[in-house]
């Protein structure tokens, strides 16, 4: 159980398709830092990350989307979690694959 | 559980050092261990006492100096890396024939393989930046 | 026992210092770790191009030491198929002998190791 997590806006660098390519059964994403863009609303990013939903449990860094001013324009189905839900997370996996 | 932390990039130019200290805090709050935290590439800028910020900023040096202080746990620079960012302690501003030095106290610099005996003794590791 | 490390290196080569110190972490790791594997991805896989030439750069060129991965006992040495094909590059043009991988086999590889370090 891999706990994936990005940090880069999916439109700057290919870590979100990447991490598509790879992610198996049983992993988890967690969107943190400029990560969180990709769990925007109406973008064109928003059908790929429904589809990545349907499979897998995707996280997000309350405080980066807040940072941000993405409350409310965040994909429902996308969990959001506090530092605290993040240390619970990488305690859960078994290990973490950063996609810096 | 044990954990080791990377940390890989400056607080001037990313928020991955800002992100692995607000890690650091809620693991300690969970009563988790922190075993070591690494500083490697530009993360090594963290450990520089001469970052001079504006009063409204967090000195990320000086919150890791603090939790560090607190909790008991390392804070290693990579000692090659450092040197090639011109982030020195005494020993090594001596050797070089350097004026000055700007290593933060409570910082270590250390060979990578401090990075790798940490690892083996943690349950858990993750890096930011 | 020691944790199986498993590098993960997705920059070119010289446009960052990444894969150069990355290289630097991998040999120091083959020191303390009994497992340790590399993997070259995206454009990381461009690092292992062949007549790299970088005098004039005025910087080193890391590629001419990959050669001493095998002398630091880093066998397990991998390199994404799809990434290589996307760029052009086949493995005869590569500096090292490399195990292709697929993507989708990439998750048992990092699931076969305890930890992963990315560059």
């Amino acid at each position: 159980m891999i706990l994936h997590i990005i940090n880069q806006s999916p439109y700057q660098s290919s870590n979100l398709a990447t991490c598509r390519k790879v992610i198996a059964k049983n992993d988890s994403l967690l969107l943190i830092e400029d990560g969180v863009i990709a769990g925007l609303l109406n973008t064109i990013y928003t059908d790929q990350m429904r589809e990545l939903l349907t499979t897998h449990k995707v996280f997000a860094l309350k405080a980066d989307i807040e940072a941000r001013g993405f409350t409310n324009r965040i994909i429902t189905d996308i969990n959001t979690i506090d530092y605290a839900g993040f240390v619970d997370l990488v305690i859960e996996h078994s290990l973490t694959q950063s996609w810096n | 559980m044990t954990f080791t932390i990377l940390i890989n990039q400056s607080s001037a130019s990313a928020q991955a050092p800002y992100t692995a200290l607000n890690f650091c805090k809620a693991l300690i709050a969970k009563q988790q261990q922190i075993q070591q935290v690494f500083f490697f590439l530009d993360g090594v800028y963290n450990a520089s006492s001469f970052n001079i910020l504006a009063q409204d900023e967090t000195n990320l040096t000086q919150a890791w100096q603090q939790l560090a202080g607190q909790h008991k746990f390392e804070l290693c620079a990579c000692v090659a890396t450092s040197l090639r960012r011109g982030i020195i302690d005494a020993n090594e501003a001596q050797r070089y024939d350097k004026d000055h030095f700007n290593l933060a106290k409570n910082f270590k610099l250390a060979g990578l393989g401090q990075l790798f005996e940490a690892i083996n003794q943690s349950d858990r590791f993750i890096q930011f930046g | 026992m020691t944790k199986k490390v498993l590098f993960i290196t997705r920059s070119a080569p010289h446009g960052h210092a990444k894969p150069r110190e990355a290289l630097a972490a991998m040999l120091a790791a083959s020191a303390f770790q009994e497992t340790v594997s590399v993997l070259f991805m995206d454009d990381g896989v461009l690092q292992l191009a062949k007549h790299q030439e970088t005098s004039h750069l005025g910087m080193v060129n890391f590629a001419k030491t990959f050669n001493v991965m095998e002398l630091y006992e880093i066998k397990q040495v991998y390199a994404c198929a799809e990434s290589l094909a996307e760029r052009g590059f086949f493995t005869d043009n590569l500096v090292l002998p490399v195990k292709l991988i697929k993507y989708p086999k990439i998750s048992d590889l990092i699931t076969q190791h305890d930890l992963v370090l990315n560059f």
